[in-house]
């Protein structure tokens, strides 16, 4: 028989939250693996390993002895006899899917008494399918296996629904949304605003997005920008109170003065300010204060000369004015934007951020009352640190921005976030319920573990502990979408966009070569 | 009491005794504790043991589950029989006893019930289960046959009749059989399924033996044998890692055919054993093949749960007891079956005491 049917265990007991498996000697069953049962004719059952232990039917006191014995050197002549009979190892595992004639179902029975029980194939779960607008996140992962089993979510529902990413530092955040937009970049239909405050997924120096074969999808914009791509400058008169307001925290003094700046100079408000240009009512400390904020911010301030000027080059006073413009027109083509923020200070790339996507949102909302969304591409907007404007703590001092409005009524506009974060703990559990996919990377906090589990779109409360055995670049996918927590391991992003290369260099030679016969022919 | 105590356990240890004409015991003596060297002979041994449990109960019947079962191993390796024979039987079994006026004696009478028909072949035939309490043979140490002890016999017999399977089916020239016990029969037509079973070991040339966990036997003083043994390997300052002590004493029974040896078979432990060897066999072997069958049992026994005793036997032991939570089961089944007769089960329910768990937990106690 082939090996992979091979029985690795069997039910000794339990109930329908935690099914008992001996584990047949050597079978090195693993927390997170998946387990199948072959129950009768066409029902199968998959389980997930929650838990392992000792178990011996040898009282512990005897294992003591046994070892202190062992260690001081004493009783050679005694041993265990038949050990692998007598000490075993006992999963405590749960039954997350019942298939009928292939069919997944929620399970509601619990499988034959004493059934054995063995690895999963790939066959077992041939229900998973390439969906319409494959977003390709990984390969089926049972423990550390991996399965020859790619998993997608569908696009077009996964990114309105919002995606969050939930890790601790280093477990593989930025790859797997590498892999993702690479995946994306095949497909013509979603416009995808990237803030990238890390430069890192353009590939400026190394192999990243640029280098993907439909790079025509791709656009990207710098500060210090590559030859062919778009220099980041925006002009500081596309900033409007609303914006900043969203972003940084002002007295009700200075909330006061900007607008009476904006309804003075219109678009020239900031630069006005920045000048010092003072105007009736505000008094000299508050104007004082506006600018040093201004500075400490957007970086742009008066010099000796008079003349404005901006200390990152992304504010000017002349340049830039279609900058916001191009982004979302490219987003609306469907095009990737990658927006190098990395330059700019955190409040400074939101308010970019926001001045996107509020244009954007706005647009939208237009298309939605005047019946064309659906013709529209759809939307996702990747942002790291997430709570810096999720968090309970922003929403609640400066009320909803943007973002958190995307997160709870984008969906109706086919704009979704897709939202990386260390700290899940933060996001107001209302927020984390409009998430409905959550693709979940290790995480050693309990405090944070608790807060995805007790957001999760499948009962993940027996999974603490795989969660915090998860490695780089395994995670687990809880959706709305997938059937059932589908464990799965992301590819590391070099080597799985080389192979994507190779493949696709490999079909343009072919077809070339076919043409060549045609031609001949 | 501690004086008491100590008269009495100050006595000579004295010398084996059995309260049998045709028996001759020897004096304890230095030459006869024989070193066991370790050898780790290849051969394969069979560990033989039943158990039973009753479940109903009443003055004039009693109702047992009644399991036997053995295992192989060589090289401390469990081996899986190679013919069809399973390693386990279960039956149950009737015992009734009816009280003869006239003739002034007791009938009784067995009936068993295997849980597989499969099992039919391993297990007496029930004639052989009947007798008087007049009949020859009242056995040894039994003045009379009250239902408890009468109710263990379809079990004994089993255990002989499987075990001349195990031989015939399962066992080669040199390979050995270790019965739970001693190889003493104690009821009428018992000789005959032990004797098929030595003749079978003796065509085989499987060496056919016994090892009790507890032993009767005395010394005149009135000590316990294997105490006395025991202290007196200390008076005699043996140092012998493994050994055993033979000869005992000299018997000629019917109901005993077997030479009783002790034996140490772990260094790690103060246990020692009573040992015996079919005696037809014993007699044909020389020191080197005694010591040999010996170190055969030692080196099976070196399990830490219970040093000095061979694994195999712990093995047989845990798998034949019938437990107290099987005991329900059984009940259920039969009650169910009686119901299907509701004046049987009038009748059944007047007289028949299903054996009350407590009862059961004593002797599981007192085990
Ligand atoms: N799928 C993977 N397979 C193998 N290794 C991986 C995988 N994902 C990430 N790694 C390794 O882990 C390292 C950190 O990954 P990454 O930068 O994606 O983590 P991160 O969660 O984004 O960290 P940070 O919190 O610092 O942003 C990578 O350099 C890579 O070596
Ligand atoms: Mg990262």
């Amino acid at each position: 028989m082939d090996d992979k049917f091979q029985t690795i265990g069997q039910i000794i007991g339990g109930g329908s939250s935690r099914i008992l498996i001996r584990e047949k000697d050597g079978s090195k069953l693993e927390l997170g693996g998946l387990l199948v049962i072959d129950d009768a004719d066409d029902q199968t059952l998959i389980l997930q390993i929650n838990d392992l232990e000792y178990r011996s039917l040898i009282p512990q006191s005897m294992h003591e002895l046994a070892s202190g014995m062992n260690l001081e050197g004493l009783g050679t002549n005694l041993e265990f006899m038949e050990p692998q009979l007598r000490n075993y190892i006992v999963s405590r595992s749960k039954a997350i899917l019942h298939l009928v004639d292939g069919i997944p179902r929620i399970p509601k029975t619990l499988p034959t008494y004493f059934n054995s029980v063995r690895h999963i194939t790939e066959k077992d779960l041939k229900f998973l399918t390439k969906p319409k607008n494959p977003l390709y996140l990984g390969d089926v992962r049972s423990g550390s296996k991996i399965l020859n089993l790619p998993i997608y979510i569908d696009a077009s529902e996964a990114i309105p629904h919002h995606i969050l990413i939930p890790a601790t530092t280093g477990r593989g955040k930025s790859n797997l949304v590498k892999v993702m937009l690479w995946s994306l970049l095949d497909l013509d239909n979603f416009g995808i605003l990237v803030l990238d405050p890390h430069d890192e997924y353009y590939g400026r120096n190394e192999l990243c997005l640029k280098d993907h074969p439909n790079n025509k999808n791709l656009v990207y914009y710098s500060p210090d920008a590559p030859a062919g791509t778009n220099t980041l400058v925006i002009n500081i008169k596309s900033i409007l109170p609303d914006h900043l307001k969203e972003i940084i925290n002002f007295s009700s003094a200075q909330n006061d003065a900007i607008y009476r700046y904006y309804n003075t100079f219109g678009n020239e408000w900031i630069i006005k300010i920045v000048e010092g240009v003072e105007i009736q009512d505000i008094s000299f400390k508050t104007l004082q204060v506006l600018k040093r904020k201004f500075d400490n911010i957007l970086g742009v301030y008066f010099d000796e000369l008079g003349q404005f000027q901006s200390r990152n080059n992304i504010f000017s006073d002349t340049a830039g004015k279609t900058t916001i413009k191009d982004v979302i027109n490219s987003l609306e083509d469907g095009k990737i934007v990658v927006i190098d923020t990395s330059r700019l200070l955190g409040d400074a790339e939101m308010l970019v951020g926001s001045i996107i996507t509020e244009t954007l949102f706005n647009r939208y909302q237009r298309y939605k009352l005047e019946g064309s969304l659906n013709e529209k591409p759809k939307i996702g907007v990747v942002i790291e640190e997430a709570p810096r404007v999720l968090g309970k703590e922003v929403i609640e001092a400066q009320g909803h921005n943007i973002y958190s409005t995307i997160a709870r009524e984008g969906r109706k506009f086919n704009i979704g976030l897709i939202a990386i974060t260390q700290l899940v703990s933060l996001i107001p559990r209302t927020i984390l319920a409009n998430i409905n996919t959550k693709i979940i990377l290790g995480n050693e906090m309990a405090q944070e573990r608790a807060e995805i589990i007790g957001s999760a779109s499948q009962d993940l409360s027996d999974d603490n502990r795989t969660i915090a055995s998860l490695d780089k670049g395994e995670a687990i996918v809880s959706s709305i979408f997938t059937k059932f927590a589908v464990p799965i391991q992301i590819p590391l992003f070099e080597e799985y966009c080389s192979e994507h290369i190779k493949e696709s260099e490999h079909q343009n030679s072919r077809s070339k070569r076919e043409d060549k016969n045609i031609a001949f022919i | 009491m501690v004086q008491k105590l100590e008269f009495s356990l100050g006595k000579q240890l004295g010398n084996p005794l059995f309260n049998f004409d045709d028996c001759k015991s020897y004096h304890l003596n230095k030459k006869n504790f024989h070193e066991i060297k370790p050898a780790s002979p290849k051969r394969k041994i069979a560990f033989v043991d039943g158990g039973n449990q009753e479940i109903f109960h009443a003055p004039n019947f009693s109702i047992q589950v009644n399991r036997v079962y053995f295992s192989m191993f060589r090289n401390n390796e469990r081996i899986l029989p190679k013919s069809d024979i399973p390693t386990k039987i279960e039956f149950i079994s009737m015992v009734s006893s009816e009280y003869d006026k006239d003739k002034k004696e007791v009938f009784y009478e067995t009936s068993i019930f295997p849980s597989l028909n499969d099992y039919q072949e391993y297990l007496p035939l029930e004639k052989d289960l009947s007798f008087s309490s007049k009949e020859r043979a009242v056995m040894l140490g039994m003045q009379r046959y009250d239902i408890e002890r009468v109710s263990s016999i379809a079990r004994r017999f089993a255990e002989w009749s499987f075990s001349r399977h195990v031989i015939q089916n399962e066992m080669e020239d040199d390979d050995m059989i270790v019965r739970d016990g001693s190889l003493q029969i104690s009821f009428a037509n018992e000789d005959k399924y032990s004797e098929e079973a030595f003749k079978a070991a003796q065509k085989e040339n499987v060496y056919f033996t016994g090892l009790s966990k507890t032993s009767h036997l005395y010394t005149d003083t009135g000590l316990s044998l294997i105490g006395s043994i025991q202290e007196f390997a200390e008076e005699c300052g043996i140092d012998h890692d493994l050994w055993c002590y033979y000869p005992i004493a000299d018997r000629w029974a019917p109901t005993h055919k077997a030479v009783i040896m002790i034996a140490k078979f772990n260094s790690c432990s103060d246990r020692i054993f009573r040992f015996e060897i079919l005696r037809e066999q014993f007699q044909k072997m020389d020191e080197y093949a005694i010591l040999n069958v010996l170190s055969s049992i030692a080196d099976n026994s070196k399990d830490f749960c219970f040093p000095g005793y061979p694994y195999g036997l712990i093995d047989a032991d845990l798998r034949a007891r019938v437990r107290s939570e099987e005991l329900d089961i059984y009940r259920t089944l039969i009650l169910s079956e009686i119901s299907k007769k509701p004046e049987l089960l009038n009748k059944f329910n007047f007289h028949v005491r299903a054996t009350d768990s407590h009862d059961i937990l004593n002797n599981i106690a007192g085990d």
